[in-house]
C-alpha cells in the first residue's frame, strides 16, 4: 500500500525532478535508522524503516502545478504522511462507499472541506504556508494524515529499507532533516557542491510517548471493564 | 458473741432470696449486655464492610462512567480529539513554517474554550482537564485560561503516560500544577476521585483526559442511605466531608486524636468506641480505595450506638421490672415459706416453754404435712411420754417409795410387771374399832382421820422402800421384795412395822388430844412365795400380789386381837428377821382354812433399842410357853404369874395364864399337841 503511494508520489514528482536536473544534478543519498524503545526500555533498531520523511531545508522553491492526491480509502488517509511544497494543491478523493470528511484545526492551516461521498467530485485544498497540518475526518476518529508543507521539492519518504535518494537538490549550505510522527526531527548540516553527491546516515529515535493500547488485531480496546491498573 | 447479729428467720430468708434474685438478674443483665455489645460490634463490622463495598462499587461505577464519558467525548466529538491531536503535534518542530508550539497550545485551548459549552459534560464533573500526548495542559475546566503546564508532575498523569488507565484520589491542593488549577477552588479542602485515560486512535496518541468529581457530603449521604452508617472523609486528620451534624463534626478532631492514641496502645480489630458529644459511636478507620499517597485520605465510619443503647436501656428497664416482680413474688413466697416454718417453730417453742414450766398438757397442732408435722407429732409424743412418766411416777410414789419409783423408771428392765413368783414379805395393818367409830363421827372427820392414818402408814412403809398394795376400808396392805427384788424384804418389813406401830401410837395420842376416841391397831407380817405383777383389766389394773400367803398374813394380823399384841409375824418372817429385832414366840396356831399350823411371833422392838424389862418379859414368856408345851402347866403358871407380877398388862401372858388354868382344871388328852386352833378371822 505504502509502496504504491510512494510510487504515486514519485510519479507526481517526476516532472519536478527533471526540472531540477536542469540546474544542477546534485544529489543526497543515504539511509535512516529508526530506534524504537522496547517493552522494557531497551532501545533497538527497528526493521521497519518506512514512513520516514527525509527533506532538505535551506532554500525555497515554487510549488509544482500538479495536484497531489490524498485519498480516503478503507477509512484511512493514504498516504499517512504527505509532504508537499507550499502553495501546492491537494485533491482528496473519497474512494470508500461511505461519507468522509477532511478538516484540520492546525494553527498553520485550519480548514474543513465538509462531508462528501465517492460519487461527489473530490474536494481540494491549497496549502500556502509551510508547516505541519494534521488532517482528520470528523466521522472516523482513526483517520489521520500528516500533511507536511515544505519549502522545496527536495523530500522523500523512505521505504522499508530506509534508503533515500534526493535528486535535483540546490547546492549550498543546507540542512538534511528526517521526521516521522512520534519522533523528534533529526537534522544534519550538509554542504552540497554543484553536481556533487553526498551520502548521509540519519538515526531517528521514536519517542514512545504513550504506548498504544491495542488488541492483537490492531483495534483499540473498548471502555475498560474496571478502573485502576 | 454478745454483739452477734440476731436476725429473724424470715429476714434471713428474705435476704437470701433478695440476694439470689439480685445476683441472677445482675448475671442475666451482664450476659445480655455482653451479648448485645458483641452483636452490635459484629453488626457494625458488617455494616462498615458493606459501606466500604458500597463505596468501592460506587467508585467503580463512577470510574466506568468517567471512562465512558471520556470515550464518548473523544470518539463522537471530532472537535475534542482533533484539537487534542493537533495540540499533541504542536511540539513537532519540523524546521519549516512560523508556527510555534505555544501557539498550537494556545490555539487548542481557545478552541476548547469555544467548544466546551457544546460538549455534553456532566456539571458534576468539576475536574475536567486535557493534556496533549506530551502531558502538557491544554485545557482545564476549573481554570480555563491556563495551558502549557507539564502535567507529568502529577502521579496520575505519569501513570497514564506509562500506559495505564488510572483512578486517583486527589486532595484539591494536589490538583494544581504551577499556576493552573485542575479542580475548583473551594473555601474548605475537598477530595476528588479523578480518572485519567489516554485518547488513542490507532497508532495515534491524541492526548490525555482527566475527569473527576468530588467525594462530597452528597456521596457520603448516598452511602449512608445504603448502609445506615455515618461517615467522615478525612485527609491528614482533617475532616473534608461528613454526614454528621455540624456540632458533632466539631468534636471529630478530638475524638480522632483520642482514637489515634488508643490505636497505638491496643489495636482491637480496628473497631473502637468514640464519643461525640453525648452520643456514642463504634468507629472504624479505613483507607480509601484506591488509596493515594498524595491525598492521604481515609474514611471514618461511625455506627451510632444510640439505638442500641436505647434498646439496652429498654432491656434494662424490662429486667428491672421483671426483677422487682420476681422479687415481690419471692418475698411473698419467702414470707409464706418462712411463716410455714416459723409459726410451727414458735408454736413448738411456746409449748416447750410450757412443758418446761411443768405444764405437761401442752400440745402443738401442726398440719403442714412435712417434717415439721412429724416434729410436732414427735413433740406431742414426747409431751405425752413425759405426762405418762410423770403420772406413773406420781402414782407409783403413792404406793412405792421414791427410791423404788426412781429405780423402776430408771431401769424398767429390772421389774417384771408381767408377773413372777417372788419371795415377799406382806404387811397387813388394820385400825381396830374404827368401823364403829366411823358411825359416830361426821363423814368429813372420818375421811380426815382416815387420811391421816393412811399417810402415817404409807409414810412408814415408803420409808423402808415398801410398796403399798391397796387400802381396804381402814386396812392397808404393803409388801416388800417386789416390784424390785429386795433380799432383806423381811427386815425392811419388820422395821416398817415397828415404825408404823410407833407412829400410830403417836397418832392415837394426837387423836385422843382432839377428843376422838382411841382406836386400836394391828399389824401382821408374813413372808411367802407369792405371785407379783400387773393384775387387772386392760383399762383398770394395778400392780399387786396374790397367793395363799395373803390370807395367812391377814389371819396373823387378826390374831393380834386374841393376844392383845401390836405386831405379829409368822415363823416364815421370823426366820428372815435375824437378830436385829427383839422377838418372842407367842403361840403355835392353826388358822381357819389352813391345815398347816403356824408359829406366831411378836415383834417387840428393835434389838438395839430393847430395854432389860422387855427382854425379861420375853424370856419369861418363852419359858412359860415351853413349860406349857411340856404339859408342865403348874410350872408354866408359876412363870406366868411371875411375869404378870412385873407386867400385869402383857396380853399374851394373860391369854396363856388363863389357858394353863383351864388345862390344869381339865388336862388335855394324851395326843395334845399344844396347837391352838384360831377360830376367829
Amino acid at each position: 500500500m505504502r509502496r504504491l503511494a510512494l510510487a504515486l508520489i514519485l510519479l507526481a514528482l517526476a516532472p519536478g525532478a527533471s526540472h531540477a536536473a536542469d540546474a544542477a544534478s546534485s544529489a543526497i543519498r543515504g539511509s535512516v535508522k529508526v530506534l524504537k524503545k522496547g517493552v522494557f526500555g531497551a532501545i533497538g533498531a527497528s526493521d521497519d524503516r518506512s514512513g520516514v520523511l527525509v527533506y532538505v531545508t535551506g532554500y525555497e522553491e515554487s510549488a509544482p502545478r500538479e495536484e497531489v492526491t490524498l485519498a480516503q480509502k478503507n477509512e484511512r488517509f493514504v498516504p499517512r504522511i504527505l509532504p508537499i511544497v507550499a502553495g501546492q494543491k491537494v485533491i482528496f478523493p473519497n474512494r470508500d462507499r461511505l461519507y468522509h470528511n477532511v478538516f484540520s484545526v492546525s494553527p498553520t492551516l485550519s480548514f474543513d472541506l465538509g462531508q462528501y461521498k465517492s460519487t461527489d467530485p473530490p474536494r481540494t485544498q491549497v496549502f500556502e504556508k509551510p508547516g505541519l497540518v494534521p488532517v482528520y475526518c470528523n466521522i472516523h476518529p482513526q483517520m489521520i494524515s500528516y500533511v507536511v508543507v515544505l519549502e522545496n521539492r527536495a523530500f522523500t519518504v523512505t521505504g522499508e529499507d530506509g534508503a533515500f535518494e534526493l535528486r535535483g537538490v540546490r547546492p549550498g549550505k543546507l540542512a538534511l532533516n528526517a521526521w516521522m510522527p512520534g519522533a523528534q526531527r533529526v537534522t544534519q548540516a550538509i554542504e552540497l557542491a554543484a553536481g556533487a553527491e553526498v551520502t548521509a546516515e540519519l538515526v531517528l529515535e521514536q519517542t514512545q510517548r504513550i504506548p498504544p493500547h491495542l488488541r492483537k488485531d490492531g483495534t483499540p480496546y473498548p471502555p475498560p471493564p474496571d478502573y485502576g491498573n | 458473741m454478745a454483739a452477734r447479729l440476731r436476725l429473724r428467720f424470715r429476714t434471713k430468708v428474705w435476704i437470701v432470696l433478695c440476694g439470689l434474685v439480685g445476683a441472677a438478674l445482675a448475671v442475666a443483665l451482664l450476659v445480655a449486655q455482653d451479648a448485645a455489645l458483641r452483636r452490635v460490634r459484629a453488626e457494625s463490622r458488617a455494616r462498615f464492610d458493606r459501606t466500604l463495598v458500597a463505596f468501592h462499587e460506587l467508585q467503580l461505577l463512577r470510574a466506568r462512567f468517567a471512562s465512558a464519558e471520556i470515550d464518548a467525548l473523544s470518539r463522537a466529538n471530532p472537535q475534542l480529539r482533533t484539537i487534542l491531536s493537533t495540540a499533541s503535534l504542536a511540539g513537532a518542530d519540523l524546521g519549516v513554517g512560523v508556527a510555534k508550539p505555544e501557539d498550537a497550545l494556545h490555539d487548542a485551548n481557545l478552541r476548547l474554550q469555544s467548544a466546551l459549552p457544546s460538549l455534553a459534560l456532566d456539571p458534576k464533573l468539576v475536574v475536567f482537564a486535557l493534556a496533549n500526548a506530551d502531558g502538557r495542559l491544554v485545557y482545564s475546566r476549573a481554570d480555563p485560561e491556563r495551558y502549557g503546564q507539564d502535567l507529568r508532575a502529577l502521579g496520575l498523569v505519569r501513570d497514564v503516560a506509562a500506559g495505564a488507565r488510572a483512578t486517583w484520589i486527589w486532595l484539591d491542593s494536589d490538583a494544581r500544577v504551577g499556576d493552573a488549577r485542575l479542580a475548583p477552588a473551594y473555601p474548605s479542602p475537598a477530595l476528588y476521585l479523578v480518572r485519567g485515560e489516554p485518547v488513542v486512535f490507532g497508532d495515534e496518541v491524541h492526548g490525555i483526559v482527566l475527569l473527576g468529581e468530588p467525594l462530597d457530603r452528597e456521596l457520603l449521604e448516598s452511602l449512608r442511605a445504603i448502609s445506615g452508617v455515618d461517615l467522615a472523609l478525612l485527609s491528614r486528620r482533617q475532616v473534608l466531608a461528613t454526614t454528621l451534624s455540624t456540632a458533632q463534626e466539631g468534636q471529630l478532631p478530638v475524638a480522632l486524636a483520642r482514637l489515634a492514641r488508643r490505636k497505638t496502645q491496643a489495636p482491637q480489630g480496628g473497631i473502637d468506641e468514640v464519643r461525640l458529644g453525648s452520643e456514642r459511636y463504634l468507629a472504624l478507620r479505613s483507607e480509601l480505595d484506591p488509596g493515594t499517597p498524595e491525598a492521604d485520605a481515609s474514611f471514618l465510619l461511625l455506627a451510632s450506638l444510640a439505638d442500641e443503647i436505647a434498646a439496652f436501656r429498654d432491656l434494662r428497664t424490662t429486667f428491672l421490672g421483671v426483677g422487682l416482680l420476681v422479687l415481690a413474688v419471692a418475698l411473698g413466697v419467702g414470707y409464706a415459706l418462712a411463716r410455714g416454718i416459723t409459726s410451727p417453730l414458735a408454736l413448738l417453742g411456746r409449748a416447750a416453754r410450757r412443758i418446761g414450766a411443768g405444764d405437761l398438757d401442752a400440745r402443738v397442732a401442726i398440719a403442714t404435712g412435712d417434717e415439721l408435722e412429724s416434729l410436732g407429732d414427735a413433740f406431742n409424743e414426747m409431751a405425752a411420754g413425759l405426762r405418762e412418766r410423770e403420772l406413773i411416777k406420781t402414782t407409783l410414789e403413792r404406793y412405792v417409795s421414791k427410791n423404788v419409783a426412781a429405780e423402776l423408771l430408771r431401769d424398767p428392765g429390772r421389774v417384771a410387771l408381767a408377773g413372777a413368783r417372788r419371795e415377799l414379805t406382806v404387811l397387813f395393818v388394820d385400825l381396830g374399832g374404827f368401823t364403829s367409830l366411823a358411825e359416830e363421827l361426821a363423814p368429813e372427820v372420818v375421811v380426815a382421820h382416815l387420811n391421816e392414818y393412811f399417810d402415817t402408814v404409807c409414810g412408814a412403809v415408803l420409808e423402808e422402800d415398801g410398796t403399798v398394795k391397796d387400802f381396804q376400808g381402814d386396812g392397808v396392805v404393803a409388801f416388800w421384795g417386789a416390784p424390785i427384788a429386795q433380799p432383806d424384804h423381811a427386815r425392811r418389813a419388820g422395821r416398817a412395822a415397828l415404825s408404823t406401830a410407833a407412829r400410830l401410837e403417836r397418832l392415837r395420842a394426837l387423836w385422843a388430844s382432839r377428843g376422838t376416841p382411841a382406836a386400836g391397831y394391828r399389824l401382821g407380817l408374813h413372808s411367802a412365795e407369792l405371785v407379783a405383777g400387773e393384775i387387772g383389766s386392760a383399762e383398770r389394773g394395778a400392780y399387786g400380789i396374790v397367793g395363799d400367803g395373803m390370807n395367812l398374813a391377814a389371819r396373823i394380823e387378826g390374831a393380834n386381837k386374841l393376844y392383845g399384841t401390836r405386831v405379829l409375824a409368822s415363823d416364815a418372817t421370823r426366820a428372815e428377821l435375824g437378830s436385829e429385832f427383839l422377838v418372842r414366840e407367842i403361840d403355835h396356831v392353826r388358822v381357819v382354812g389352813r391345815k398347816q399350823p403356824v408359829r406366831l411371833f411378836e415383834l417387840v422392838a428393835l434389838a438395839a433399842s430393847a430395854d432389860a424389862r422387855a427382854r425379861r418379859i420375853c424370856e419369861l414368856y418363852e419359858r412359860a410357853l415351853g413349860a406349857y408345851r411340856e404339859r408342865a402347866f403348874a410350872e408354866s403358871a408359876r412363870i406366868l404369874d411371875e411375869l404378870l407380877a412385873t407386867a400385869p398388862d402383857d396380853g399374851p401372858a394373860r391369854v396363856l395364864r388363863s389357858r394353863v388354868t383351864e388345862l390344869q382344871r381339865t388336862p388335855p388328852p394324851p395326843d395334845w399337841d399344844a396347837i391352838f386352833a384360831l377360830e376367829t378371822k
